[in-house]
């Protein structure tokens, strides 16, 4: 077995920060400096506070001396319980394997100043995986771009146990061991206050000089055990694989909702966005481990006054990449304008279909160029507006304005050589109609009893008399012609037979032959 | 040096001949068009502009024959920013399937433009018909970003302009100019293409729907009489002045 260990020193922190632009990137750092503390120190600086020597241990009164324009936050355990659990959904993609490091003594709380807090992790089984993803390199550097993009710092460490690799993690970033004898150096070297059991017996085990773990050693096991309880030695016997290891294992929640409270309200859609695709890639790892994809998700934005927008985004065919989803996202919110600063996002995704990885092709495919439709109609359809993207169909009727109506897009048309199988099913055009319909009739006027529009229409066929629809208060009497005016332009007009239907007797266009 | 040698590209014409060679084209339907253009049909994968005055003078059905081949191999069409309601009877009559029809409003002119050149860039499509906003709305600019979108498209592009373009220069490689004639026909003057100029207008015949009514040249005494449709009331219409003439469709 081989185990990936990875330790977010900064979580508690980047709950926070993780909201704001440019946290994940390098070169510039979030706009306001962050420190996270308790009642009266210190616990974690962000990189802007450490750079003025905030460290942590400090009093809130020496760092606000500092740096004034610090901002003081209390640590949020809940917030950081619900960002390891989507972290561990997330890692859910790469491996089936995926765990949360023991829990640590529960004495340990009492002693905040050792362990302020618990460290937060996650240990994946990659040996299964190592090949899809191209070996331990290829997918660390994935996993670490995809970190990145959540907004979350780890350290890593592979080891072939998983208690090894946590506590390699935590000492070092990037430590890789394969064999157990280098296991066993690697961890000879680690500093004793690593392991969760010896916590509470930190003073006691440097005064007898242990300060690694190859310092316990030459002590003899039973009066270790007796000293420091079995909990000592059975994890540094985990660790080194002399003892097995059980795991409590991760599974995917059944729906997704995710929730990201932002630090600084947003009255803008660029950074809004910046934001969502935080959610959007949670998204997308949660329903990678799942095997399935979606078909449209659910953004609320929590505005300041209390009040929500709900947006929804429906798919053409299910998907589950971020950028996809991301595309569509900022499609249908580039034309919104908000209603008022949002300071709370949240993400629901509870429409999920089985879909299986996609298999790699040399040639582009039918199935592709289909996709490559439906991603056009969810991004014009975001755009645009659903109602926008439509289909025609007849309807049965002799009214010309209600013989076709249209539908917006639920599906996409069938595509690819096949039998015809046309769903219209409807007498055919028996009669001549226009290409062109006007959606308002347009009114006529008349010189010489004869219609004009711009220049005299001569009637070149006619009349079609319809006359119907009593039954739904939209009763036509009509007598329809087809009209040539003198640059050979032929029109549909019809003449108003009564001044029942709301309409005065007259001529009017209502359609042209295209 | 032998100056033949270099012309023997397929990309490359004389200025006396037509550029067959490098053209994929699809048949246009209508022989007198196609023996005049590149590649014998509709070119694929570039701009073609059809420039009228204004919509209903034939330019759609004109375009009939390859949406009914298309839309009848399951290839999607593409109506984008028509300026009218696209009337489905008369496009069922015409044969083309509706349930292989798109169509997409977008009345900004920036979102139209945004709009084609996505439809373009996706390659999906089996025709995109456009209508570009009019005037200053579609500058050169725009087209030349259109042209370079539609390089990898599948099917015909055809994008409808008003006739100011006319004047303009365009990167479109085929241009025609649309004018009614009496009698279900369609002049198309080449303004642009892949070969010699065109001197001459050609007339096309447009064509009719599939199951309607046969055209009849009616004697003058007898008007074109269609039969009325639903009688609530029967009553016989009276017959307004009426000019000898092709009877449509």
């Amino acid at each position: 077995m081989l185990w990936l260990a990875l330790h977010f020193p900064d979580l508690p922190l980047e709950v926070f920060e993780r909201t704001a632009p440019g946290s994940s990137g390098g070169d510039d750092i979030a706009p306001i400096p962050l420190a996270l503390c308790d009642h009266r120190d210190i616990l974690l600086a962000d990189a802007r506070a450490s750079a003025v020597g905030i460290a942590p241990g400090m009093r809130r009164a020496s760092a606000l001396a500092l740096l004034p324009s610090l901002r003081l936050i209390e640590r949020d355990p809940v917030r950081e319980r619900r960002a390891l659990d989507s972290l561990g959904s997330w890692a859910l993609q790469f491996t089936p394997s995926v765990a949360f490091p023991e829990a640590p003594a529960t004495r340990a709380e009492r002693h905040p100043r050792a362990a302020p807090w618990q460290a937060a992790g996650l240990l994946l089984e990659i040996e299964p995986s190592l090949r899809l993803f191209g070996g331990p390199r290829a997918l660390l550097a994935r996993i670490r771009t995809d970190l990145a993009l959540l907004g979350y710092r780890a350290t890593s460490a592979v080891a072939p146990t998983a208690t090894g690799a946590w506590l390699l993690a935590r000492h070092r970033d990037g430590i890789r061991v394969r064999s157990p004898e280098s296991l066993r150096r690697q961890l000879d070297a680690l500093p004793v206050a690593l392991l969760a059991a010896a916590r509470p017996h930190l003073a006691t085990l440097d005064a007898i000089g242990v300060h690694r773990l190859a310092d316990l050693d030459p002590l003899p096991r039973a009066g270790i055990g007796r000293r420091f309880g079995p909990a000592l030695l059975e994890e540094i016997d985990r660790a080194r694989g002399l003892r097995p290891e059980a795991h409590a294992w991760l599974r995917a929640p059944a729906e997704f909702t995710s929730r990201l409270e932002l630090l600084a309200r947003l009255d803008e859609i660029e950074p809004l966005l910046f934001a969502a695709r935080r959610l959007l890639g949670e998204l997308a790892a949660w329903l990678a481990a799942r095997q399935a994809a979606t078909l449209g998700f659910v953004l609320s934005l929590r505005h300041d006054d209390g009040s929500d927008t709900r947006i929804g985004i429906r798919l053409a065919d299910p998907g589950r990449e971020a950028d996809r989803l991301l595309g569509v996202l900022r499609e249908r919110l580039g034309g919104h304008r908000l209603r008022a600063p949002v300071d709370v996002l949240e993400l629901e995704c509870t429409e999920i279909l089985p879909l299986p990885g996609d298999s790699a092709s040399l040639l582009p495919s039918a199935t592709s160029a289909r996709q490559g439709l439906g991603r056009l109609l969810e991004r014009l359809q975001a755009r645009l507006g659903r109602e926008q993207v439509r289909r025609l169909h007849l309807v049965a009727d002799h009214r010309p304005e209600v013989a076709w109506r249209s539908s917006t897009l639920e599906r996409l048309p069938d595509a690819g050589p096949g039998p015809q199988a046309s769903t219209d099913m409807s007498e055919p055009g028996l009669l001549p109609r226009p290409l062109w319909l006007l959606r308002d009739p347009l009114r006529l006027h008349e010189r010489n009893d004869q219609p004009c529009w711009d220049t005299p229409l001569a009637l070149i066929a006619g009349p079609e008399r319809i006359e119907t629809g009593w039954w739904d208060q939209a009763l036509v009497q009509r007598d329809y012609f087809i009209a040539e005016d003198s640059r050979h332009i032929l029109y549909w007009i019809y003449r108003e037979r009564s001044a029942t239907a709301g309409a005065s007797p007259g001529w009017f266009l209502q359609g042209r032959f295209g | 040096m032998d100056m033949k040698a270099p012309l023997a590209h397929p990309a490359v014409w004389r200025a006396g001949q037509l550029g067959h060679g490098a053209v994929r084209a699809l048949g246009s339907q209508h022989p007198g068009l196609d023996a005049e253009l590149p590649g014998h049909g509709w070119p694929l994968g570039m701009l073609t502009e059809l420039i009228c005055r204004e919509a209903g003078i034939g330019e759609l059905r004109l375009l009939v024959p390859v949406l009914r081949q298309l839309t009848r191999e399951r290839r999607i069409v593409v109506l984008l920013g028509p300026p009218l309601v696209p009337y489905a009877p008369a496009l069922a009559g015409f044969g083309i399937e509706l349930d292989h029809l798109i169509v997409v409003d977008a009345h900004n002119p920036a979102d139209r433009l945004w709009a084609i050149e996505q439809t373009l860039r996706s390659e999906s499509f089996g025709a995109l018909l456009a209508w570009l906003p009019s005037g200053a709305h579609a500058r050169p600019e725009h087209l030349r970003r259109l042209q370079s979108a539609a390089q990898g498209a599948a099917g015909p592009v055809f994008l409808f302009r008003d006739l100011s373009a006319q004047q303009e220069s365009s990167p479109a490689p085929l241009r025609l100019l649309l004018l009614p004639l009496p009698a279900d026909r369609l002049s198309v003057r080449i303004l642009k293409r892949r070969g010699p100029v065109l001197g001459h207008s050609l007339a096309i015949e447009l064509p009719r729907p599939d199951s309607a009514l046969p055209l009849r040249h009616r004697p003058a005494e007898a008007p074109a009489q269609l039969p009325s449709t639903v009688h609530a009331r029967g009553a016989t219409p009276a017959g307004p002045s009426r000019r000898d003439g092709a009877l449509l469709n």
